[in-house]
């Protein structure tokens, strides 16, 4: 449905994007998983047509969404709120159902079922500016929404937002994702790309490091598993044990977690407790960019 | 075109819902003419007091007094001539003097006037002579008042002769002299009056009047009452000023100086808006909806266009109804209306674009509306400037949205005295747009 190929956008000498090409399949749930500044914001603009590609190009089927018309079919979320304060969270929903061309009953019917989408029924009377963070940020995908698009794009939706607003969005994207909206994703929180995504792209510094299903790219770049276990008493110096001790803790990498941890756990030494760490994204991330997502 | 009407209306409301805006918009302007239209006014305006040319065809000592209870009257003034003797006027002078607005009105009093002062009670209409208002049909404020200042007057000066007992017997002699004469009058009737007029006449000469308590009461409310009571006896004559081009009001020069404050304030509102909604990101956002930038823009224009005319009209609105402001030339107003909308929606454009936050745009904007307001008569009327000031003031568009304004609300202006102003205000609002266009393109609407 989508594809991006070798997009490419600079900020002076800044390479906010770099080369990157991918594509999303309809029905599909994409994730582009990034620290802060890797380029994330500015792909979901490219891909929005906000802003001209350097080099490179963006089709929606085929159609450049530069072309307002194209656009129609897309419903965004941006990471800026992007509301109007002033006005109530049903004047807000209904400007931009009516500028994605919808009129009368049809606007009347989308903006009521966004505002349920939202939570926000017994408050659309009042000012957006009244609202807490959570809802504005609500209201801010509601808009995205409203005028029902097959492909929604949301740009970190849920930062800066209390836990309870939190699972209302992500419930909310769901629900949409299993009604079969087709979904790009951006965060840096690797555990909502891993629920959320049927695919995942790694993004640093502009460039797309690896996209694929979260299972594939652990298989790739996860490396091995972690075996972590602590002894009752420290073993002797001379004990025959892989990897790393230090007092009563032991750490191993394997590519077979779960033989190593029954080994020891027969072993010569009594084990108090035993863990297995399989990797992750955020290992995945480790070993694409040197870095921890965590950190950056 | 639907999308430029949904942002349009997208942006008024937006404006409509800030108070701070609003009272720049609507209160400002208004409260702008009001006080310096009373400022003014107070300083030989039309509330200073009613200017009256006197015309008396009478010349009895009758006439004479009530002239002088019209010339001690509080709101009215006459002309007196250097002796200190009031001006005596033919009609026609007097007539020309109101037409040209140089007095409110003018009374006049006929011949006879003083022969029959009790012509006033019920003496059928048309019969015997009567006073005489001439004024200006939209003049219905002070119209009202002078009727009632007159019959005051009128009242004084009778009071006064009845105090003299033996001008009320001779009066009551002449008036027995007369019925007696009269023979169209009913018998029966001629019976009951003679008999009353005699009893009257000796009832007179056993009292002293002066005793009776019939003082000198100033009662203006008693006066006005008695107006219709007694077969309308003062006759109002239209005289229609001619439109001569010169203000009627202190309301003429400060309600269109009002009025392009509010402009003002609209550009500027929504100069600031389109920066608020650039570095808020609702901008981005709409670009995101299938909206184009010509549209965006398209949007931004109408919604000012829109409050331009609307703040305009309601300033002229309230200017007609409370301030009594006439507009000569409605349809030219329309004309006047929609060019100077189409200046300022331009200056919102350009103001949009001068700085990259609210507060900058709203620091050098107000730097580059004020000097325009200031040298175009936004505060210092245009008549009022030197000349050389009038001269540089061609370069502001305040100047031309008040010409323009004032061309079709009293300056006698026609379709060709508005062609350039009109044109002016146009090709004003045409360059700023293309100015703010091209510098919001360059640094990436
Ligand atoms: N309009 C802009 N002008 C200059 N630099 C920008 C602009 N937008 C983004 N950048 C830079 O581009 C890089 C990528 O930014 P962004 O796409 O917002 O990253 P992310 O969304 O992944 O946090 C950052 O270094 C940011 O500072
Ligand atoms: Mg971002």
């Amino acid at each position: 449905m989508i594809d991006v190929t070798s997009l490419a956008k600079s900020y002076g000498d800044l390479r906010a994007v770099d080369d990157v090409s991918f594509c999303v399949n309809r029905g599909e749930a994409f994730g582009l998983l990034g620290p802060n500044g890797a380029g994330k914001s500015t792909t979901i603009h490219l891909l929005a047509g906000v802003i001209a590609p350097d080099r490179g190009k963006v089709r929606l089927d085929g159609a450049d969404p530069q072309e307002a018309i194209v656009r129609t079919r897309l419903g965004v979320s941006p990471q800026e709120l992007a509301i109007y304060e002033e006005l109530t969270g049903e004047e807000n929903l209904r400007i931009f159902a009516a500028l994605y061309g919808l009129r009368g009953d049809a606007l009347v019917e989308r903006v009521h079922w966004a505002l349920d989408f939202a939570g926000l029924t017994d408050r659309r009377k009042d000012r957006a500016a009244k609202y807490s963070g959570g809802m504005k940020r609500r209201l801010n995908l509601a808009c995205a929404v409203v005028h029902d698009p097959e492909l929604l794009i949301c740009d970190e939706p849920t930062v800066g937002v209390d836990p309870q607003s939190r699972n209302h969005i992500f419930e909310s994207i769901e629900a949409l994702r299993a009604s079969g909206t087709t979904l790009i994703y951006t965060t840096h929180y690797m555990s909502e790309a891993q629920r959320l995504c049927d695919r995942v792209a790694i993004m640093d510094h502009g460039k797309l490091l690896a996209a694929d299903t979260v299972d594939a790219l652990i298989e790739a770049h996860g490396g091995s598993s972690l075996v972590l276990a602590e002894f009752d008493e420290p073993p002797p110096a001379d004990a025959q044990l892989p990897g790393t001790l230090d007092g009563t803790q032991l750490r191993v990498d394997s590519d077979k977690p779960f033989e190593l941890a029954a080994e020891l756990g027969r072993g010569p030494h009594r084990v108090r407790s035993l863990r297995v760490e399989r990797p992750d994204l955020e290992k995945v991330f480790l070993q694409l960019t040197g870095r921890s997502l965590r950190d950056s | 075109m639907n999308t430029v009407v949904t942002l349009a209306k997208k942006d008024i409301k937006v404006l409509l819902r800030d108070k701070f805006a609003m009272f720049w918009i609507v209160i400002f302007p208004l409260g702008y003419a009001v006080f310096f239209g009373t400022v003014f006014g107070d300083s030989g305006g039309p509330r200073a007091g009613m200017y009256v040319a006197l015309v008396d065809e009478d010349g009895s000592a009758y006439s004479q007094a009530v002239m002088e209870q019209l010339a001690a009257h509080d709101a009215v003034l006459v002309d007196a001539e250097e002796s200190g003797a009031l001006l005596n006027r033919s009609l026609d002078e007097a007539r020309e003097l109101v037409q040209k607005g140089q007095r409110t009105a003018y009374l006049r009093l006929p011949a006879g006037f003083g022969e029959n002062p009790y012509a006033l009670f019920g003496g059928a209409s048309g019969d015997g002579p009567q006073l005489e208002l001439g004024i200006d049909p939209g003049r219905q404020a002070e119209a009202g008042m002078l009727q009632g200042v007159v019959m005051e007057t009128v009242f004084g000066a009778l009071q006064e002769r009845m105090l003299d007992t033996d001008t009320v017997l001779a009066d009551l002699g002449e008036a027995q002299l007369s019925l007696a004469e009269a023979d169209d009058v009913d018998p029966t009737q001629k019976f009951v009056l003679t008999t009353f007029l005699s009893a009257l006449k000796g009832f007179v000469s056993a009292f002293d009047m002066g005793q009776l308590g019939l003082g000198t009461s100033d009662d203006a409310d008693g006066a006005d009452a008695t107006v219709g009571g007694f077969g309308a006896p003062l006759a109002v004559v239209d005289v229609t000023r001619q439109r001569d081009g010169e203000p009627r009001s202190p309301y003429d020069i400060t309600m269109p100086q009002g009025a392009v404050w509010g402009l003002l304030s609209v550009a500027l509102g929504f100069g600031i808006t389109l920066v608020r909604e650039r570095s808020s990101g609702t901008l981005v956002r709409l670009r995101m909806a299938p909206v184009s930038h010509a549209q965006l823009l398209g949007g931004k224009a109408l919604a000012c266009f829109t409050c331009c005319v609307g703040s305009m009209v309601l300033a002229i609105l309230f200017g007609t109804v409370v301030l009594g402001l006439r507009v000569d030339r409605p349809d030219l107003l329309v004309l006047a209306m929609f060019s100077t909308a189409i200046a300022f929606t331009g200056l919102m454009m350009t103001v949009s674009v001068m700085g990259k936050t609210e507060a900058a745009v709203a620091g050098s904007s107000w730097g580059l509306t004020m000097p325009f307001a200031m040298i175009g008569g936004g505060m210092i009327p245009l008549m009022f400037m030197p000349e050389w000031l009038q001269d540089i003031s061609v370069v502001s568009p305040v100047r031309w949205a008040i010409i323009s304004l004032e061309g079709a609300i009293w300056r006698d202006f026609g379709w060709a005295d508005m062609a350039t102003p009109s044109l002016v205000l146009i090709g004003f609002g045409a360059g700023f747009f293309a100015l703010g266009v091209f510098i919001f393109r360059r640094t990436g609407g």
